[in-house]
């Protein structure tokens, strides 16, 4: 069955569903500005839901019209609380505080279905709240109640209206994970989340079983298996539709083809009864990249199949769909100040997998955050571990410029700068990285006007005043600190 | 004329001439003892004192290598006083003791005597700059366009090769090797810009007491083309290779960034006869930033090149070597004034030697027009002419460290494979050593499929120098490797 049946299958079947929820129709908040030491600009909320920018598709934009660059850290329990027992409560509130503290505006809210385990850990990894309630009667595989698969927790949709909400307030966009593939087991992990998934047979009171058989994963091509995700995707619909800080992420690298592009679909559809429509993106699993720019959503995020090189040299983007670049797909753990720079010049978004909570358990088998040949200690997997604050303050930085620019006019353009490194609105303004610093050609040739000359800390975002110079030639720049460097040359 | 004819006539013009020159090194030969050089912390290896001319390494072109069989990698920093003062009246006594110890503090083991043929000026200055000593004896009489006594081009200055050896000496002590700068047209003549030296400079007819002029009509350069100007400069080459020949660790550079093709050729070809007839034979090269190109260097007679400027990428990603001649790359011909610590790696581990263009001693003398260590767009306050400028010390201290691994790796068997790692910056002897540059840190694959075992891993912060221990890993495929630190790194994987 393809998806356009599916999708007319589960349309019907959540149509019985209230129209709209009671927290829906709530007014536009009011913009909340916070000064941000050191950035340009301050985080002020969503003034309507992100569309793709209609004159650079590289970006979403809201009412205001304006390009919107979405750059952030995201944590695995930012949602729900995952840990090995006594469950550890995630701090949200100082989670937030680093978000707005490092200018970010843009997070992944991160969703797991299974009520224990996971993929990575043979511990006993619990989240809390999960989206269905444990009525009973009977006792489901890890000891508590069975799930009632029609019944709704209030607590775990409160809790994802109220961080998002929470999240618009300090100017924050969050892309709402529908699905977890790493709720399920995964292909070549030891450690299996299925025996505590709530779609296994021997844990609902509803006799359902949304296994394909013997893999410990959902049979998403069953129609059944998309009548319950259908109902649930209506039940996020219902919660935050309203909100305009708000996209969708169909699944954390998971699903194929036909069902990503389902589930797509139903959220455009519905939505497009509700008061608003809202992204919807894609992460890359087995979908080519090609595949995914052919796709029903909004915005994609490259996986690294595509190529070592999304890491060290992301290609200038077209803006076929808005990309949002994240190490999570790239590295797992991992990512540095240089990528952040690249990416946001070369027009993409981005965002960082931050250890910021570690992930939970000790590791079953290799994981890409413990050692690796020639680091033997290596423990990515705490958020004061060296890699992560660089990285953090660069993505802010580049949002800190992001915000300078009319980024609505700005198109990479490798071929204007001797690094290949150019984000620019030719004649107008110019974005140069130089990973290495020293020095860099610009081609001003097509410009007589004179431009003002800033250079960037990619890290540490001090800005140094670097003078002013006359288009109509190929000036050479040199960096006046030493190491990797951002010029911005701005018409005066 | 052709160089080979000019040079026929030169060498038999000197050679009559040869009796009449004082012979300043007479006596004063001896093989320079090796002796254990002090520790230099941090890197663990001591300079050593050459054991021989350097000649190319038969096992392995893109390096020398002296008695010991060992293939020799160079790098170091030069200045432009190194040899001669310079400056404004009244000329401070360079402190050559200093430079040297800043040398082996820094892990060095080559460096250039520049030498300067006028009296005073500069293209790049309007400002009188004074050299001292020079070559010419100034016996007048008469007075020169300086105000000071006429050169006698007949008559060698032995305070000028007494120092030229005695600090040619001193360096081979230390294990320092010498590359002596025979010519500078681009710097001792007028050169495209405003200021001139030429009133300086003893060819100009009214600055010698021999009626010469050297002059190429009008044009404040030295005509290379004519007899009697190369059979002058030949009787100065005899008389530099007189005074330096006995000892083991001396380079020539020809010409500093050319003069043309037929011309370096000669000199190349006239220090090669020459020397042939005497007791050593020193490696000589040409550099380009002239009239010259890469290709046509490497097709010369000269043992070792310096790509210059305009010969490729050489300051960001210069191009893996295949050793056709040793190529030392040297700041000085591809910044002027500039130079990174990631291009003293990346030109290590693409199989160049290294030169630092070092403004330890600034360039004298009040620009006269734009030069490359001044302003520069986004940079107004711009000054790299002083040593501790921030650009410097992260170089020189690079340099150093590509020494330290330099010693301590099989050198002879190590070649450029940047198809071994995901960065593209690798030196190895598949399947038992490898050395790769990861320009941005982070992480790198590298192809261990020729190695059967393990390897031994370790870690180098490319401007401090500091080891951070990696463990082992086993080869036969493809390993990602981890950076242990934040920003560039190198990795050093070895058998055993």
């Amino acid at each position: 069955m393809h998806r356009r049946e599916f999708l007319k299958k589960t349309v019907g079947s959540t149509a019985a569903f209230s129209a709209c929820s009671s927290l829906s129709g709530r007014p536009a908040p009011i913009g909340i500005l916070q000064q941000v030491p050191g950035y340009a600009a301050s985080p002020a909320p969503a003034k309507g839901p992100l569309r793709v920018h209609p004159d650079n598709p590289r970006y979403f934009t809201d009412g205001s019209g304006k390009a919107i660059f979405l750059t952030g850290a995201h944590t695995w329990a930012n949602f729900q609380d995952i840990g090995i027992a006594p469950l550890p409560r995630f701090d949200w509130r100082a989670y937030i505080d680093m978000m707005v503290k490092h200018n970010h505006n843009f997070m992944r809210f991160w969703h797991w279905l299974q009520a224990a385990y996971a993929p990575w850990t043979d511990e006993k990894m619990l989240v809390d709240p999960l989206p269905y309630l444990r009525t009973g009667p009977g006792t489901a595989k890890d000891g508590l109640p069975k799930f009632d698969l029609t019944k709704f927790n209030p607590a775990y949709f409160d809790r994802m209206r109220s961080r998002i909400t929470d999240a618009r307030d300090h100017g924050i966009y969050a892309a709402v994970q529908l699905f977890q593939s790493f709720s399920e087991k995964k292909g070549g992990a030891p450690c299996d989340p299925w025996v505590a998934h709530p779609y296994n047979g021997a844990n609902n009171i509803n006799g359902f079983d949304g296994e394909k058989p013997g893999t410990g994963m959902v049979d998403i091509d069953r129609c059944d298996v998309r009548e319950a995700q259908g109902k649930y995707l209506r039940r996020i619909i219902d919660a935050v539709n309203d909100l305009d800080n708000i996209l969708y992420e169909v699944i954390n690298e998971g699903g194929n083809k036909d069902w990503d592009w389902w589930v797509v679909d139903f959220m455009h559809e519905q939505e497009a009864k509700m008061g608003k429509t809202h992204p919807v993106g894609l992460t890359q699993n087995g979908e080519s990249v090609e595949q995914m720019r052919a796709s029903p959503a909004e915005w994609i995020s490259i996986g690294i199949a595509a190529g070592q090189f999304w890491k060290t040299d992301p290609p200038a983007w077209d803006g076929k769909k808005v990309s949002v670049a994240d190490t999570d797909h790239l590295w797992g753990h991992g990512g540095t100040p240089s990528w952040a720079w690249k990416c946001f010049v070369r027009g993409h978004n981005t965002l960082l997998m931050d250890s910021w909570d570690p992930i939970p358990g000790r590791p079953c088998g290799e994981e890409n955050w413990a050692a690796r040949p020639g680091y033997a200690s290596r423990d990515l997997n705490r958020r004061d571990h060296w890699t992560w604050e660089p990285v953090r303050k660069a993505i802010g930085n580049t949002r800190a410029l992001a915000q300078r620019v009319n980024l609505a006019a700005m198109v990479p353009h490798d071929d204007l700068a001797t690094t290949k490194y150019c984000l620019a609105s030719p004649g107008v303004e110019y974005i140069v990285y130089l990973p290495e610093g020293d020095e860099v050609t610009v081609d001003l040739t097509g410009t007589s006007a004179t431009f003002g000359v800033e250079w960037m800390h990619p890290v540490e975002g001090t800005i140094t005043a670097g003078g002013s110079v006359k288009g109509g030639g190929k000036p050479n720049f040199a960096v006046p600190f030493p190491g990797a460097a951002t010029l911005y040359l701005r018409r005066s | 004329m052709q160089r080979r004819d000019c040079l026929a006539r030169t060498v038999r013009a000197i050679v009559g001439g040869a009796a009449a020159l004082p012979t300043l090194v007479a006596g004063a030969r001896r093989l320079v003892q090796a002796i254990p050089g002090p520790e230099i912390p941090g890197r663990g290896f001591a300079p050593a004192p050459a054991r021989g001319p350097l000649k190319v390494h038969p096992a392995n072109s893109r390096y020398f290598t002296d008695g010991s069989g060992q293939p020799v990698f160079l790098t170091g920093s030069h200045t432009w006083a190194g040899l001669q003062e310079m400056g404004f009246p009244p000329l401070r006594p360079f402190a050559w003791r200093e430079f040297l110890d800043m040398l082996l503090d820094h892990n060095h083991n080559c460096t250039k005597l520049w030498i300067w043929l006028q009296a005073e000026g500069g293209p790049w200055t309007d400002g009188k700059i004074q050299f001292d000593p020079l070559p010419y004896m100034r016996t007048g009489p008469g007075l020169a366009m300086d105000g000071k006594p006429k050169f006698d081009l007949t008559k060698f200055n032995q305070a000028f090769f007494q120092r030229l050896r005695s600090r040619s000496v001193e360096a081979g002590e230390r294990g320092i090797y010498v590359c002596i700068q025979l010519f500078l047209p681009g710097a001792s003549e007028k050169r495209g810009g405003v200021c001139d030296p030429w009133p300086g400079h003893p060819y100009n007819l009214r600055n010698n007491i021999n009626g010469f002029n050297g002059e190429r009509g009008g044009t404040s350069t030295v005509d290379l083309d004519r007899p009697e100007v190369r059979a002058m400069q030949a009787a100065y080459m005899r008389k530099v290779i007189d005074t330096v020949n006995d000892l083991d660790n001396v380079l020539y550079e020809a010409v500093g960034e050319g003069g043309r093709r037929d011309w370096d050729w000669w000199v190349v070809e006239f220090v090669h006869d020459y020397e042939a007839s005497k007791g050593k034979k020193h490696p000589v090269g040409l550099t380009g930033g002239g009239a010259e190109s890469l290709q046509e260097m490497l097709a010369s007679p000269a043992d070792w090149v310096g790509a210059g400027w305009n010969d490729g990428p050489f300051k960001t990603d210069p191009p893996a070597w295949d050793g056709r001649k040793v190529s030392i790359l040297d700041t000085d011909h591809i910044w002027g004034h500039g130079g990174t610590a990631s291009w003293a790696w990346k030109s290590f581990l693409r199989g160049h030697n290294t030169w630092l263009m070092d403004p330890w001693m600034p360039l004298p003398g009040h620009p006269c027009g734009e030069v490359n260590w001044m302003a520069r767009p986004g940079f107004s306050s711009r000054d790299l002419n002083r040593r501790e400028h921030w650009t410097w010390e992260p170089v020189r201290m690079a340099m150093g460290n590509t020494r330290a691994l330099a010693l301590r790796i099989n050198l002879m068997s190590m070649e450029p494979h940047d198809e071994l790692a995901s960065t593209r910056y690798c030196l190895a002897n598949p399947g038992w050593e490898y050395l790769v540059y990861l320009p941005e840190g982070d992480e790198v694959t590298v192809d261990l499929s020729a190695v059967s075992g393990d390897l031994a891993v370790e870690w180098m912060h490319p401007v401090e120098g500091t080891i951070v221990r990696g463990g082992s890993v086993s080869g036969g495929g493809k390993v990602g490797f981890a950076v242990p630190f934040g920003g560039a790194a190198i990795l050093h994987a070895r058998k055993g």
